[in-house]
């Protein structure tokens, strides 16, 4: 018999039980778990037992489906008659697909209700009677039902696709900066959006009025239940429903609020008073929160919200935008009257009231008496009502109350709309940082420090901002060229070309963009197309064509000579490309007719040429073409989609036959600088690779998401990436090969990154695999070791077209807007990442002792290995040192002694616990991994690295050697062990929930005893003193003059429960850092020296090594660095790329460390600049 | 579930038996096993970690960790096999924990959206026994009771507790409540029916419950 089997029986063995009762609470069980319930419950423990059941179900659903298990269990519905294409919505009711009457051949939007939302028979009956009336009604302002039925799985109905939003996602359109949908821009402050508003009022009024004509309120009108079609008509859907569904459409937190911010008065009461008036309400605050961008009910939770329905409390819609018209204010806060009789009594009054306020009629509505305002005050404090009496309290409210009241309530009313707001924004920017836009979280952020009444909460935000914008890339420049960019040359050096008065000037601009110099370097009637410059920076080459891009003239320009001639090479169309060769020789052209000359310098005639076949049915032209950076092979992509390659600069074909690239353009063409290998886009999605000079193809695996549309090598030719139109980015890394590949050969894509929700426009590659990405209106570096970004998002404001690294390591980005060309020149933070990408977390970030650079071991567990990474050779040599574990490990915890030059963990493979000590330098084991009979966790070293010591589960602390792996000492507690440690001189110490401190000698002798009056929660221990941290209170520890242990006067109390404790002896500091953000620096005497909140808690916190600083890591992952001796704030607010989990001081630097985006984590030395640390 | 607790340990059993012959059953007894595992595994994770683990996978692990160590539970395997398979799925689950959330626990912690009730404390339980028009104020009380409940709970000694927890939420039979608690049927069922009783103490003398079938 097992240890546990015996501690039952013992336990029950003396006790005589009623067996029969518990025989019957089982069958009960049992039943239960069957699906056999019994309904009527007699006995109160069945009672009890079945309530259980229900509870624990209701938990494994909720659990299932907030795992998304249910979706994928259920699948597409299979419903007779109905070929279901894609879930289009989901509500607290039912999921709603797009689907095709397979009989009709219709498109209709198909609603399914599963069982479990339309379980009972009643409820399928009233269903069913439901859907029936609704199916009656005939009006433009509803969207109508076609059909109902049952199907295996329970309810559905279809009706009508209405293609379009509903107004729940038109509103959030304003906040995502999107205008693609019907009916104009949500902009509160324009009277045409309001009149829009008051239109949509208008029309749904009337649906209603059909529907109440037909006796049927619609229950739950809210934005999401108002379909806004493609030509801007405004449709109710899902007529009566929420009738069927009362109570069970409170399916979660979010569908709760969902459903009741909408709801009227008497809704919240119970459903037997509703009536058509509660439809006009829900009316009223959709129309409220379609004019003020916010819902009527502010409050968040669901009792709170059903409070604030009731009594009424809704701030004015002219509070929160004065712009809005008196009459529609009028017209809506009649509708929201929380008793029935204050409002419209029927839709069509409503209606009639919103037509008048479109036709500038005035309105019926009054906006409410004294005498209901009195009822309305009475009505939100009835207590005092009761208890004063109706009389006195109106006379009271009447005499003076109404006023005070009236004037204290919009006060806080717009106070807590603030708040509200400056929370939100808070919220928004924190995500806006994760999504790596870094400067709109900072707007974000300063609109919040301007909004919030709370100074330490507007402070920390303003220290957000500041840190942001430290830490992001900076504007240098931005030029507004007007005027066409032909060319950029040297530095603050461009070519352009302006409409002149007869036609175009070609000008040479110098100079920045405030003193530019201009010099005109000649004009002409026609078109000026693009010009390239020599290597030597003398002669531009300039295309000239007609407006319709034919006849070109190849002009060159000699700077030196200040002399223009026009070379004769007889192109018909204008060209694609054209390049100088590296000694300035030659000039090659490639032409849109399919032409390819190359034009000889010297010699001032053509070297050679070529020209393509003409396809069938189809100008064959040279779409694009590339070469290498000697200018050495060219290689040109026609139309149809056919490569060709050819040396240079003979233009001798190097492919016998040309490559096949599908039948239309190719895009994405690049050849290596190394002339070894060009790389093309298909059409078909594909991006395809040759080896040029043997002309073999290598297949690129795993293919891309969209339509390649860039492609490039980096510098070295071994590797290339591809961008594609749907904002992905690719990489493959590519063989260094002159010889020819082996046949068949194919080469796996190393990595990707989904970006962007645009096309990617330009790729370039930087130092240090640092590869510059732009798409839509921004572009960003990444790190192709990895792929994580190593910049925000950099914006501008136009469309991106280009996004180039200039020398000094800023970024050029530009963009062309018709003839005017903006540049913008970025300088990107020093602030330079350090990562690796394992899968797995950083554990711990050790110091080293040798004040080397080399400096941080992040312990990667991908539960079987881990790994020592070392600054900075980090990318040169991912895995530096690597100790491979047992394969199978549970439980893995780490400690170090005081230099850190040994680690220990205990490695639990189920059954068996071994404890390993390994020199950190190299990994390697100090012994043999020592086997131990019990098993221990949390490991942990004295400062020599000589002894150990672990607890456990069962109140055990055991202490051994690490030398001779013997466990010197096992210790049984009465209780929980919490942390045990080593205190030094030999001596160890554990807190346990007994409320106690026990310390031993290295003999395992007790040696001191000390009672705390709670359960001790945190111990941190020094040479000289012991801390012990309870949830009120800290206790000080002082090991005296002849070594024995005292407590060191009274503990000290603490406002708040400690989530982090650190002391720094050398400078007489204790930080302690409470659970609600408040934290408190002392002195050793119990001295407050200092308090600050931190906002958020803090979780972790450090002195620095020399005890000056200390460091708080706060749960929402920043590090804030502050004066040990002040307290003082010494920098802005730290962030990390992610949520900061771990950081470590290690010499003069902050190491942090965090989870990364996709995979593995990040690691970041942070070089404290001085004058943070003034 | 059509086929009874009781009838499906039957069958997982005698699939384990089976399955020491020929290993290729292993995968039928897996299918039959995962739904109430997956159960288990949905009930038992914290909601952080819903959000970057898939139970799926974590079930999905816990067969692979189960085949390559059947074998020593086919030798010496004391247990039902659906306990075993439960007790490895634990495991499994505090891996991915720990992999996951140790570094993660502020990056996800903060805005994790969905709760799990025998996680965290909320009052967000939802979708009430029975649909029929209640009336939101009702819901709360429900709401209240369900709270109620959940306090009570915890405040019941350890294996009180668990063995509520196996038999409601994770709704083993008793036999496997019983071996996952190492003790025999019969006590089961005593402990059973003492934590039911000090539940209902606890609901009556401290939240006031009138009684607890009179609903």
């Amino acid at each position: 018999m097992t240890n546990g089997h015996k501690r039952f029986n013992d336990e029950f063995l003396d006790e005589t039980l009623n067996h029969q009762e518990c025989q019957q609470l089982d069958n009960c069980i049992e039943g239960l778990q069957n699906g056999r319930l019994v309904q009527q419950m007699d006995n109160s423990l069945f009672g009890l037992a079945n309530e259980l059941w229900q509870v624990g179900d209701l938990a494994a659903d909720q659990a299932s489906s907030d795992a998304g298990l249910s979706d994928r269990g259920v699948g597409k519905p299979d419903i007779e008659g109905y070929e279901i294409h894609e879930l289009i919505g989901r509500g607290g009711m039912g999921l709603v697909y797009r689907a095709t009457d397979t009989q009709l051949r219709r498109r209709v939007a198909i609603k399914v209700l599963p069982a479990n939302v339309v379980g009972s028979e009643r409820a399928r009956k009233r269903f069913r009677v439901e859907v029936q009336a609704a199916a009656q009604l005939e009006h433009t302002g509803i969207v109508p039902v076609y059909a109902f039925g049952e199907y295996k799985d329970g309810l559905f109905y279809t009706m009508r696709e209405i293609v379009g939003v509903d107004l729940a996602r038109k509103l959030r359109s304003r906040s995502e900066g999107s205008s693609a949908f019907p009916g104009p821009e949500v902009d509160f402050n324009s009277a045409e959006y309001r009149r829009w508003v008051a239109g949509v009022g208008k029309q749904l009024a009337e649906a209603l009025a059909h529907s109440h004509d037909h006796l049927i309120v619609h229950r739950d009108i809210k934005p999401a239940n108002i379909l806004l079609d493609s030509d801007s008509n405004v449709m109710l859907s899902d007529f009566g429903l929420a009738r069927i569904n009362e109570g069970s459409d409170l399916t979660g937190a979010d569908d709760v609020m969902g459903t009741v911010l909408y709801m009227s008065p008497e809704q919240t009461e119970g459903s037997e008073s509703v009536d058509a008036r509660t439809d006009l309400y829900s009316l009223g605050v959709t129309l409220y929160e379609l004019l003020t961008g916010r819902t009527a009910i502010t409050e968040s939770g669901v009792v709170a919200a059903i409070k604030q329905i009731n009594e009424g409390r809704i701030t004015k819609l002219r509070q929160l935008r004065p712009s809005v018209e008196r009459d529609l204010e009028t017209i809506i806060l009649k509708s929201i009257s929380p008793e029935p009789s204050a409002r419209y009594q029927t839709a069509r009054e409503m209606a009639d009231d919103l037509d008048r306020f479109l036709s500038v009629l005035p309105i019926k509505a009054r906006r409410a008496t004294l005498g209901m305002r009195v009822a309305r005050w009475a009505r939100r404090n009835s207590q005092w009502v009761t208890t004063l009496g109706v009389v006195g309290s109106l006379l009271l409210a009447v005499i003076f109350g109404i006023a005070i009241y009236s004037a204290n309530k919009s006060a806080s009313d717009a106070e807590k709309i603030r708040d509200q707001s400056a929370r939100l924004l808070d919220r928004r920017g924190a995500e806006l940082l994760v999504k790596g836009k870094a400067l709109q979280a900072a707007d974000a952020f300063r609109q919040a420090a301007e909004l919030t009444r709370d100074a330490h909460w507007a402070e920390r935000e303003l220290q957000r901002v500041s840190a942001i914008e430290a830490w992001s890339p900076k504007l240098v420049e931005k030029s507004v060229l007007d005027g066409r960019l032909l060319a950029l040359l040297e530095k603050d050096q461009k070519l352009i070309s302006r409409e002149g008065a007869g036609g175009e000037k070609c000008i040479l601009l110098a100079g920045s963009n405030s003193s530019s110099k201009e010099k005109v370097l000649f004009e002409t009637s026609r078109k000026i197309e693009f010009a390239r410059r020599n290597k030597s920076g003398t002669i531009f080459a300039i295309e000239i064509c007609d407006r319709s891009n034919n006849d070109p003239e190849i002009k060159l320009y000699d700077l030196t000579r200040e002399h223009l001639e026009t070379i004769v090479v007889g192109f018909s169309k204008r060209l694609t490309n054209m390049w100088f060769s590296p000694e300035d020789r030659y000039l090659i052209m490639t032409g849109w007719d399919g032409e390819i000359v190359v034009w000889d310098l010297e010699k001032g005639e053509r070297a050679a040429s070529a020209e393509f076949p003409l396809a069938e049915n189809r100008t064959s032209w040279v779409y694009s073409a590339s070469t290498d950076r000697d200018r050495s092979v060219l290689v040109a992509a026609t139309n149809p989609g056919r490569l060709f390659a050819y040396s240079l600069p003979d233009l001798e074909p190097i492919w016998i036959e040309p490559k096949q690239l599908g039948w239309w353009t190719v895009d994405a063409l690049a050849v290596s600088g190394n002339g070894q290998w060009a790389a093309a886009g298909a059409v078909t999605g594909e991006i395809r690779l040759w080896h040029i000079s043997s002309g073999i193809e290598v297949r690129l695996d795993n293919t891309i998401a969209g339509e390649p549309t860039v492609a490039s090598f980096s510098e070295d030719g071994r590797t290339l990436v591809v961008g594609d139109d749907r904002g992905g980015v690719y990489l493959w890394e590519i063989p260094d090969s002159s010889a020819a590949p082996e046949k068949g050969m194919a080469i796996a894509r190393k990595g990707f990154v989904m970006w962007h929700e645009y096309a990617i426009v330009s790729l370039d590659f930087g130092v240090e695999d640092q590869l510059l990405v732009g798409a839509g209106n921004s572009a960003r570096v990444w790190r192709l070791t990895d792929f994580q970004p190593t910049t925000p998002n950099i914006p501008i404001e136009q469309t991106l077209y280009s996004a180039r690294w200039v020398d000094d390591g800023s970024v050029r980005m530009r963009s062309r807007t018709g003839d005017a060309n903006t540049t913008w020149i970025w300088h990107l933070p020093s602030f330079f990442d350090v990562t690796t990408a394992d899968n797995g977390s950083v554990r711990q970030l050790l110091r080293k002792s040798n004040g080397k650079i080399e400096a941080v071991v992040a312990l990667a567990t991908p539960s079987a290995n881990f790994v020592r990474r070392s600054l900075p050779q980090i990318n040169a040599s991912p895995a530096a040192t690597a100790l491979n574990l047992p394969s199978e490990v549970s439980q893995i915890s780490f400690g170090t002694n005081a230099s850190e030059s040994r680690i220990a963990y205990i490695v639990s493979d189920g059954d068996e616990h071994r404890l390993h000590v390994v020199d950190r330098e190299t990994l390697e084991y100090v012994r043999e991994p020592v086997l131990l009979d019990i098993y221990l966790r949390d490991a942990r070293l004295n400062a020599e690295g000589t002894k150990w010591i672990a607890n456990n589960f069962n109140d055990t602390v055991a202490m051994g050697d690490v030398a001779s792996g013997e466990i010197e000492s096992t210790l049984q507690l009465p209780n929980w062990v919490v942390d045990s440690r080593f205190v030094g001189r030999g001596e160890f110490a554990a807190i346990s929930w007994d409320y106690r401190l026990r310390i031993w000698n290295k003999q395992g002798s007790e040696v001191a005893q000390f009672e705390q009056h709670a359960r001790p929660e945190l111990m941190v221990a020094f040479e000289q003193f012991i801390l012990v941290a309870t949830s009120d209170r800290i206790y000080i520890y002082e090991r005296a003059k002849d070594g024995t242990w005292e407590p060191r006067g009274d503990a000290l109390p603490t406002s708040e429960r400690l989530l982090a404790l650190a002391l720094s002896p050398a400078r007489n500091r204790v930080l302690s850092c409470g659970e609600k953000g408040t934290n408190l620096l002392w002195s050793m005497e119990g001295k407050v020296v200092s308090q600050f909140n931190s906002g958020a808690p803090v979780s972790d916190c450090r002195f620095s090594p020399d005890g000056q600083w200390f460091a708080t890591l706060t749960e929402g992952g920043s590090v804030q660095l502050r004066s040990a001796s002040t307290g003082e704030l010494m920098s802005p607010t730290i962030s990390g790329r992610t949520p900061i989990t771990k950081f470590e001081w290690i010499d003069e630097s902050l190491f942090i460390a965090g989870e990364a985006i996709q995979n593995g984590f990040w690691i970041s030395e942070l070089e404290i600049p001085e004058n943070w640390l003034k | 579930m059509n086929d009874s607790i009781e009838q499906t340990a039957e069958l997982l059993d005698r699939l384990c038996a089976e399955a020491v012959e020929d290993r290729s059953v292993l995968s039928e007894l897996f299918e039959k096993a995962r739904p109430r595992l997956l159960r288990i595994v949905a009930l038992r994770s914290p909601s952080q970690l819903q959000q970057r683990a898939d139970p799926d996978d974590i079930v999905q692990e816990t067969f692979i960790r189960a085949t390559e160590r059947f074998e020593s539970y086919a030798r010496e395997g004391q247990v039902p096999v659906f306990v075993w398979l439960r007790g490895l799925a634990y495991d499994m689950l505090i891996e991915f924990q720990r992999k996951h959330l140790r570094a993660a626990k502020r990056a996800v912690g903060r805005e994790a959206a969905k709760r799990n009730w025998l996680q965290e404390t909320s009052l967000e339980m939802t979708q009430f026994w029975d649909s029929d028009a209640k009336s939101p104020s009702q819901i709360i009380s429900d709401r209240q009771r369900v709270e109620d409940l959940k306090r009570a709970i915890e405040q019941l000694p350890e294996n009180y507790r668990e063995v509520l927890v196996l038999r409601f939420f994770e709704s083993l039979s008793v036999v496997e409540t019983a071996a996952a608690m190492e003790c025999t049927v019969a006590n089961a069922k005593v402990l059973q029916f003492r934590a039911m009783k000090k539940l209902q103490a606890i609901v009556t003398s401290q939240f006031g419950w009138e009684s607890a079938d009179k609903r």
